[in-house]
């Protein structure tokens, strides 16, 4: 996954390898991290295997559509955010 | 929806209220390559169809295929795609020169529902607020394909759902 923002000129360009990124370890460093914040876990509504859910299917999706542009925001004046799977 | 490149490119035109003049500007092309486009005497370069179909509002795809490739459609059992590779597109042109395009695959719009995820909001839309998209993916898995969605809201906003 990539994410490009084109914006007064500048390009930034933050590849999120899907794999690096979403896997079992990283979910278990943010649920382990959520302790330590103001969010109450019950108020999650997303548990944990349904994100393994949701990271399985967004990996099997971008194997049938590689560097698919999931969302492509142009606005008015010329600035732009492109997620591509 | 006219049935030549040249014709739809004279409607969109017509329809954005500008003139060939205004056209070719934006483009950079003369005046009487524009009259040439719509007389379907010559065609645009292919490297300008990205600018022009943004420009009107369009996809590329519907600039050179007209209509009639957005048409719904109930496709049969036997004909129909794999549901794996069936692509929800949203396409919103907001009167204020936002354009925003979203391509999600069906099987990720199904993961996300079923999980009880809610769909974001794009750009805020209120056109996009109450969609149910439970329906529209009960729809594409019953083989409807096509532009299920189209709103043209009085502020000018366009809101386009496409099964793909």
């Amino acid at each position: 996954m990539r994410v490009k923002i084109q914006a007064e000129g500048y390009n930034f360009t933050i590849p999120l390898p899907l794999g690096i990124i979403l896997n079992g370890f990283t979910i278990r460093i943010v649920k382990s991290c959520l302790k330590y914040t103001d969010i109450n876990l019950a108020d999650v509504s997303i548990s944990e295997e349904q994100l393994h859910i949701l990271i399985r299917e967004l990996k099997r999706a971008k194997k049938v559509f590689p560097n698919l542009p999931l969302v492509d925001i142009k606005t008015g004046n010329k600035q732009r955010v492109l997620i591509t799977l | 929806m006219a049935n030549s490149l040249g014709s739809r490119i004279a409607e969109y035109r017509k329809a954005k209220g500008i003139t060939q003049d205004q056209l070719a500007e934006h483009m950079g092309v003369s005046t009487q390559a524009v009259s040439k486009w719509e007389n379907d005497l010559s065609c645009p370069d292919i490297t300008l169809l990205p600018r022009l179909s943004d420009y009107f509002g369009i996809t590329i795809d519907k600039l050179l295929r007209g209509d009639s490739s957005n048409a719904v459609q109930v496709v049969s059992e036997s004909e129909r795609r794999d549901f794996n590779k069936m692509l929800l597109k949203i396409f919103v042109n907001s009167a204020n020169g936002d354009i925003v395009k979203v391509n999600l695959p069906l099987s990720l719009v199904k993961v996300g529902l079923e999980i009880g995820m809610q769909l974001p909001e794009i750009s805020g839309n209120d056109a996009l607020k109450n969609i149910d998209f439970g329906a529209i993916l009960l729809a594409a898995e019953r083989g409807v394909i096509g532009k299920l969605v189209e709103v043209k809201s009085a502020a000018g906003d366009v809101v386009e759902i496409v099964i793909e």
